[in-house]
């Protein structure tokens, strides 16, 4: 009998001695899926049978943004523009579109347009819990009207990869363009021929990035890219990012970037939100 | 006027009681779910979660909160014995603070296509306003686009075909 009562009495700390690091109510030790989603339902051995929450989701981001050029070929020109960004995701996957359009206005010469248009799609994955890899290929639609043969569809190839510790992470991305667009070929005012050719891209940057709250998260990074044009230097710059996660649907972004090299903007800034769904 | 302040008093009186009830059920619900067996804290998590689906954002949250309050002030009560409770109150905060990185994340990778979109574009433009500037609008510089004057092509890679001073 006494058994019986110690029994009884130790039986509800017992039953409160176990771990549910995924609260899904499956004990870690005899969960064989630690890490389920809270959203999915579960069987017995701790793994999903359900998801509750849709695996699709949307967002749409309107942005502005500001760069200044100073080529030194060229008037200092400033330039505004604004950003539609679509994407939709799909458990791994994802696709984007982005428009945009601009104003462009040095002392002699304005411009103003549509900018190219991308679209893309990536699969991202995580090879470890705190490695994030993300890989996508796109193209980018000549919608620019331009006076340099700006006539064929370029396509984009995309990697990037974040590695988290602690409240930080250290990223890095490259992206390759091939620049299909056709040589553009004139006669000077001394009747020499001259061409401007086009040559494929390689882009990348490193970074460094912390979470100073929960809701808020912040980078710095180095970026650099090939012209378009094979006469041109690197395009070099430093930038800053910030990410405000406003609630579980609405978001915005900052960023500024300053040109290291004459081919870059001096100055970028941009300012977006966006809406998740 | 007199139907219309009665009317008024019901309606709150209804709120109010719906939301004890919503209340009680979640508490009721919670408390299920640390006394089940095995088997059937399994169940009933998964009812939670569903009834959970089925509630707007605000109550969702609050049902949350509570469960996560209630899971760590038992954990508290059973300091040594508990610690896996308070890591499952910890486990959705977790989850969202994922995906929020994710978030970011990605943001952080889109920022690096928009600098770098961004760059060529003003290149493009660049490229249509040195025609505009140089070979119709007199003396550009020398180079084509982020060369130096003077100096054309310094630091600059040689193009297939020089692309004269102007």
């Amino acid at each position: 009998m006494r058994y019986i009562l110690l029994f009884l009495l130790t039986l509800p700390l017992t039953l409160l001695a176990y771990s549910d690091y995924d609260m899904d109510g499956v004990d870690d030790k005899a969960d064989q899926c630690p890490n389920t989603p809270f959203s999915d339902l579960v069987d017995i051995k701790g793994c999903t049978i359900k998801q509750l929450s849709s695996p699709h989701h949307f967002d749409v981001i309107l942005g502005g943004s500001y760069s200044q050029v100073d080529y030194n070929t060229n008037e200092k020109t400033d330039t505004f523009s604004s950003s539609l960004q679509a994407d939709y995701y799909y458990k791994n996957f994802s696709l984007q579109a982005v428009v945009s359009y601009f104003d462009s206005e040095s002392a002699s010469y304005s411009n103003t347009g549509l900018n190219d248009t991308f679209v893309a799609g990536y699969y991202q994955f995580k090879p470890l819990d705190a490695l994030s890899v993300r890989v996508g290929a796109g193209a980018i639609i000549p919608t620019y009207d331009s006076g340099l043969n700006n006539n064929n569809l370029d396509y984009v190839g995309i990697a990037s990869v974040s590695y988290a510790f602690s409240s930080m992470n250290v990223f890095g991305g490259y992206r390759y363009t091939l620049v299909n667009d056709d040589d553009y070929s004139y006669t000077d005012v001394n009747n020499n021929p001259v061409t401007i050719g086009y040559q494929n891209t390689n882009a990348y940057n490193v970074g460094l990035g912390f979470y100073p709250t929960q809701k808020l998260y912040l980078s710095g990074s180095y970026n650099a890219s090939d012209s378009i044009y094979k006469s041109v230097e690197m395009i070099e710059s430093a930038s800053v990012y910030a990410f405000y996660n406003i609630n579980v649907h609405w978001f915005s972004t900052f960023s500024y970037a300053y040109g290291l090299s004459d081919s870059a903007s001096d100055h970028y800034a941009s300012l977006r939100l966006g809406y998740y769904f | 006027m007199k139907t219309l302040t009665l009317s008024l008093t019901t309606l709150a009186l209804l709120g109010s009681l719906t939301a004890a009830t919503a209340q009680i059920n979640v508490d009721t619900q919670i408390e299920a779910i640390q006394t089940a067996s095995p088997q059937e804290r399994v169940e009933l998590m998964n009812q939670f979660k569903e009834q959970l689906s089925q509630m707007n954002a605000d109550e969702r949250t609050e049902a949350i909160t509570q469960m996560r309050t209630q899971m760590q002030t038992r954990a508290q009560e059973h300091a040594g014995e508990g610690q896996g409770q308070m890591q499952e109150g910890q486990a959705h905060a977790q989850e969202i603070r994922e995906q929020m990185q994710d978030r970011a994340q990605m943001g952080q990778d889109d920022n690096m296509n928009q600098i770098q979109g961004m760059e060529q574009m003003n290149q493009r433009h660049g490229g249509d306003q040195f025609m505009h500037e140089g070979p119709m609008g007199g003396d550009a510089g020398a180079g084509f686009m982020g060369g130096h004057d003077g100096a054309p092509h310094d630091g600059m890679t040689q193009p297939d075909v020089a692309i004269p001073s102007i």
